[in-house]
């Protein structure tokens, strides 16, 4: 299949703005009469709220409203989250009051004054403390502190005969952090009420302004209808602008209602670091069976992760996590329980790659520890027991598609092993690296390699109902207005959807102009995540452009005196297919004409027109066919709705097609350790992806470069530390994300297989793109030093220590390489 | 009801002090970039700043009597590229140019980085081991103070509030000097020291004539390892010596435990980035040290 626009590398449609600073964020955003909102935090991880006495907060001058969750007109949860707390608090960002003033120094003046009366309980800050026998609820009637419905199980196979057939079992446990997103832009909202203040209008960077609206109308007490939500740019969110911003949302529009003016809250970094979701840190328990010929024979996973005091996402991410527990490989006995407990930290959400960073962390550290019980080569070990075309996956589904997993481990390998040969690199033997002498650096500094390969699910598969809607309107001059039910969140949708539905229409790119999303104007269409934007969004553009393309050859066939069937397009260009004439098809001829005689014939039909001939005209460009259109008052506006059909699993066994296509990729890195300061540096990372297509190579490369950075944070750098609830690190000055001096030099190879139901066959990207690459980069510092790290981030501390007891290079390794 | 400071930019010497001496709590004010976040923390609230970034007096950079005396208000990323440093007072453009980013080094000041006082701060390590003064003036006077003794603890310094550093005096690097600077930080930029060590051999017919060390972030203020320098001083250097040397600069250093590193992984660092240092000086060039430098 050949394309015009799809493959094409055009520049991001929204790049401009950006660039030149003319995007326009919440936090940008004043109107006359705006008053400012601030929040109280609660004071304790843990503690009943006793009486809350805002008497004297109310007197404070400049301020027009304080408020507690008694007055919250509408319910006082959303999605189990209170953004007024009540009853009690549970982690040190439940927010008990709000206040709206003159300007944000008036509102916090006036929370200052609010007393609050609380009774301090037992608080849980580990998820061993809040599954001990004994230990309080944190939420009533929730026994065991164990997430309602978080628990998911896969069930294959029989796993004692699995364990019994094993000639090498291995039990080893795995940690991971937590993480903060980092987006650039901090989380705004303006809320703004109308005259009779019966509806309400919120401006914000909502990763899900659908969700944003439920929130808003849920505490109001407003139907959905009344409550619209405008997203404004967003500068970043990687799953985090969803709670968070829902609460946000909900207490501005609380002032805003209370007021009866607009109220605009502003996050600084420390409160976003205080009040937003983080990456759920997981214990992951595995118990591996071996045969002595490199096999599997069982796989048994405890999977724990710590939700913190509320959590909307855990029942999904741990059916991800379940079903991706045994990583890419075939096996035939299964047994995985994962579960997500509440505690009194910060509460987890989703970030990109949802649980699979984590746990891909731990199945590739697992398969490098087994490939070294069985003396094997890691490689080698992977191959063998790897998905390929037709393999079973844990939950019993049959890979119909293209797997090119061994493919991308041996491209991949290949890129590293081309360093080892010319001896730039130690061998994935287990072995610690060599000394390297010369210019490279000192003794003290060892090379290591890793790889780390996973399949993904595409889209939100058995989580919930995955489907979505877009909305197409082509305008009398021939631009096109598209709107889609997902978002642009930085993540580059607006230019990938335009150029498909540019592609399905046959029509210039620059003539869409993308709609950001508005409540009121397009359906709801779930979340942008789950890498579902372009995968499951392109499907209902094109479900759009079906339709509209439809009644455009309609129109095209009765100017050109053919059926619509008769009529193709090419390059804004309606065309007669040449094979029909007079009502009747030609046989023989392709349906299909070269590009060369649809442009002479584009030529002839300009001239007869001109000349005003009668005779029958061949083809109609695009601009005339609107117009066209237009005489004849016909439709040119079209919704389309895509799903790819629900997903039938079994609860209790997991056993179901868990998604409908599954993306694979493999990531190679490289390291260097110096081992008297720790300091690891990422010298390469080989990034192997099967993107099915690529609609925008520069989009993807762009996914790929900032998944890398992401990925190596993970590894080497962030962790978001707390003592006894309280974040130790407020801000980015000790929280610490790579830098471009310390994100690596990327290269990307991508596979572009086909045969996926996305958009054009392309497959989901945005979080492969990360995933592995914590675990690669974890898996090259082992290497490096022949020690295994099992917990999240290596810091150069870690390395010191594990540095002291690694095993030294001897001298005749160090000849053997100097001869190499 | 809004925080009220007031601003005050100072186009002389005269204006500086007139502002500051006329309220009470007033501060100074260079680049901003240690001072404002302080404010936004909290931690300082004056009621006035005094701008002194555009006072000409403090601008300068000159060879003045076998010193290179550099203004306090010249931006960091001034000196890290001026010539006159780069040439008679290396250490301290080495340092320098290793502060925060581009962005940071264009708004904050050497001035800056001395009167904020912090004991990671990366200029001031390698004043201290270039023997380096500071020239302080205030409508009672002006003085002159080795930097070294200008520290009382984080953040604190001997100046009194209406006391300014109008420039730093650097003695010139002599023939037979060698130095060497280490900084380590987890990321490779915009980053505080965990550690960081300046180092300073005078060497005479290979041996040590004069030795100073001066080490960051391992002590309530910037401090000079007396013990190491003693150890290494009068001595021809070899790699006995340099190991002892960096041993014992790790046996003096007095650091804590805090968010960037623990107290024995400091003092680890110290060990290694001593001897790193130590090496470099003594034995050439040993290879490019890798890990430390950008
Ligand atoms: C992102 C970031 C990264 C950073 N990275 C580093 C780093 O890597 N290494 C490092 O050492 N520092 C770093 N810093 C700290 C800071 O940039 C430096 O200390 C800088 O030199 C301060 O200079 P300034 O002119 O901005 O000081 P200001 O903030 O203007 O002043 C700091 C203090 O010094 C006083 N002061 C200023 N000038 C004078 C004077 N002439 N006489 C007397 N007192 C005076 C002020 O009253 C104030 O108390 C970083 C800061 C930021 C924000």
């Amino acid at each position: 299949m050949s394309f015009s626009v799809v493959g094409t590398r055009i520049p991001r449609v929204d790049g401009r703005d950006k660039v030149r600073g003319k995007a326009v964020f919440a936090a940008d955003l004043f109107v006359p009469g705006m008053l400012w909102g601030a929040v109280l935090y609660s004071e304790f991880p843990h503690a009943k709220i006793l009486r809350v006495d805002k008497e004297e907060a109310l007197k404070t001058p400049g301020v027009y409203a304080v408020l507690t969750a008694d007055d919250v007109p509408g319910q006082c949860d959303w999605m189990g989250f209170p953004p007024l707390a009540h009853g009690k608090v549970r982690f040190l960002g439940d927010v008990v009051a709000v206040a709206a003033g003159e300007n944000m120094e008036a509102a916090r003046l006036a929370l200052r004054k609010v007393k609050v009366q609380y009774e301090p309980l037992k608080p849980l800050f580990s998820p061993e403390e809040a599954l001990a026998p004994g230990a309080p609820e944190i939420h009533e009637g929730c026994k065991g502190n164990i997430i309602p419905m978080s628990h998911h199980k896969i069930r294959k196979g029989d796993i004692t005969a699995g364990f019994a057939a094993a000639d090498v079992i291995l039990e080893r446990e795995y940690r991971t952090q937590r993480v903060e997103h980092s987006y650039l832009e901090t989380e705004a909202v303006l809320a703004v009420p109308d005259g009779s203040n019966e509806s309400m209008t919120v401006y914000t960077c909502a990763q899900y302004p659908f969700s944003t609206r439920r929130a808003v109308a849920e505490v109001l007490g407003l139907p959905y209808a009344k409550v619209r939500v405008v997203q404004t740019t967003v500068g970043g969110t990687f799953g985090g602008k969803e709670e968070v911003i829902g609460m946000l949302a909900a207490r501005a529009a609380l002032l805003a209602a209370a007021t009866g003016r607009p109220v605009k809250m502003v996050n600084t970094r420390e409160d976003s670091f205080i009040q937003s979701s983080k990456r759920h840190p997981f214990i992951m328990r595995y118990k591996i069976g071996l045969s002595k010929t490199g096999r599997i024979t069982a796989l048994e996973a405890e999977l724990i992760c710590d939700g913190g005091a509320y959590n909307a996402r855990a029942k999904n991410m741990n059916w991800r996590a379940s079903v991706h527990a045994t990583g890419p490989y075939e096996i035939e006995n299964v047994k995985v329980d994962v579960y997500g407990v509440y505690t009194n930290n910060v509460y987890g959400g989703a970030m990109r790659g949802y649980s699979s960073p984590q746990v891909i962390f731990a199945h590739e550290t697992l398969m490098d520890e087994a490939a070294a019980a069985l003396s094997m080569d890691p490689v080698e070990f992977r191959l063998k027991n790897c998905f390929r075309g037709g393999s079973v996956t844990a939950t019993g589904q049959v890979l119909k598609e293209v797997v090119p997993l061994r493919e991308l481990i041996s491209k991949v390998n290949g890129e590293l092993g081309r360093d080892r040969e010319a001896g730039n690199l130690p061998n994935s033997d287990g072995a610690p690296g060599p000394f390297v002498q010369g210019s490279q650096g000192d003794e003290h500094i060892r090379f290591g390699t890793g790889l780390a390969c996973c399949f993904r699910g595409c889209g939100l598969g058995a989580e919930y109902a995955d489907a979505t809607g877009a909305m197409i309107t082509i305008q009398r001059d021939g631009s096109v207005y598209l709107a889609s039910s997902l978002s642009e969140v930085g993540q580059g949708l607006k230019t990938a959807l335009s150029q498909i539905a540019a592609e399905a229409l046959g029509i210039r790119v620059d003539r869409i102009v993308f709609a950001d999303t508005d409540t009121s104007f397009i359906q709801d269409g779930g979340s942008t995540v789950a890498s579902r934007g372009t995968y499951i969004g392109g499907r209902a553009v094109l479900a759009a452009a079906k339709t509209l393309l439809e009644s455009l050859k309609g129109v095209a066939g009765e100017v050109l005196g053919c059926p619509a069937d008769q009529v193709e397009v090419r390059k804004e260009e309606f065309i007669r297919r040449p094979y029909y004439c007079d009502g009747a098809e030609s046989t023989g001829g392709p349906s299909g004409s070269s590009e060369r005689s649809g442009e002479r014939s584009s030529e002839r039909s300009i001239q007869r027109s001109s000349e005003g001939s009668s005779e029958r005209r061949s083809s109609i460009r695009f601009d005339e066919l609107i117009t066209e259109c237009a005489k004849r008052g016909v439709n040119l506006s079209a919704v389309g709705w895509f799903s790819p059909g629900p997903v039938v699993v079994d609860r209790e066994t997991g056993q179901g097609n868990a998604y409908p296509d599954y993306s694979f990729g493999c990531v190679g890195a490289k390291v260097a350790v110096d081992t008297r300061t720790g300091r690891v540096r990422v010298l390469e990372v080989v990034a192997g992806h099967d993107v099915g297509r690529a609609i925008n190579p520069d989009c993807v490369e762009g996914q790929v470069y900032g998944g890398v950075a992401m990925g190596s944070g993970f590894a080497l750098m962030e962790n978001f530390r707390t003592k006894d609830g309280r974040p130790i690190d407020a801000n980015l000055d000790t929280y610490l994300l790579p830098t471009s001096l310390d994100v690596p030099d990327v290269k990307g190879i991508l596979f572009e297989t086909g045969g996926s139901d996305g958009p054009y066959t392309a497959k989901s990207l945005a979080e492969p793109a990360t995933e592995m690459v914590g675990a690669a980069i974890a898996r090259a510092v082992s290497n490096a030093l022949g020690v295994t790290f099992r917990e999240l981030p290596i810091t150069p501390e870690r390395v010191v220590a594990a540095a002291s007891d690694c095993p030294k290079p001897t001298d005749a390794t160090k000849e053997a390489r100097l001869q190499t | 009801m809004l925080l009220k400071t007031e601003f005050v930019k100072a186009r002389s010497l005269e204006e500086a002090f007139c502002a500051i001496s006329d309220r009470a709590d007033a501060s100074f004010v260079a680049g901003g970039t240690d001072l404002f976040v302080q404010i936004k923390e909290g931690k300082r609230k004056p009621s006035r700043l005094v701008s002194v970034r555009e006072v000409p007096e403090l601008l300068g950079i000159d060879l003045q009597r076998g010193s290179v005396v550099i203004g306090s208000a010249v931006p960091l990323s001034d000196v890290a590229s001026s010539a006159v440093v780069a040439g008679h007072a290396p250490l301290v453009a080495d340092a320098c140019l290793q502060i925060g980013s581009p962005q940071v080094r264009n708004r904050g000041t050497i001035g800056g980085n001395i009167g904020n006082a912090s004991p990671a701060g990366d200029s001031i390590t390698a004043l201290i081991a270039s023997g380096a003064r500071i020239r302080v003036k205030s409508l009672a006077g002006e003085r002159e103070i080795l930097l070294e003794a200008s520290f009382l603890g984080p953040g604190k310094t001997v100046l009194s509030p209406d006391e300014l550093i109008t420039a730093v005096v650097v003695p010139v690097i002599q023939d037979h000097t060698r130095v060497a600077f280490e900084k380590y930080a987890l990321r490779g930029g915009m980053d505080i020291a965990i550690v960081n060590v300046a180092i300073s051999l005078d060497m005479v017919d290979g041996l040590v004539t004069d030795a100073r060390i001066a080490l960051g972030a391992v002590a309530p203020t910037p401090i000079r390892a007396v013990e190491a320098e003693r150890t290494i001083r009068g001595n021809r250097p070899s790699s006995s010596l340099i190991e002892e040397a960096a041993r014992v600069a790790a046996r003096e250093c007095c650091p804590i435990d805090d968010v960037r590193g623990t107290a024995s992984y400091r003092r680890h660092l110290v060990y290694v980035l001593t001897k790193r240092a130590l090496a470099k000086v003594c034995q050439g060039n040993v290879g490019r040290v890798w890990g430390c430098a950008r």
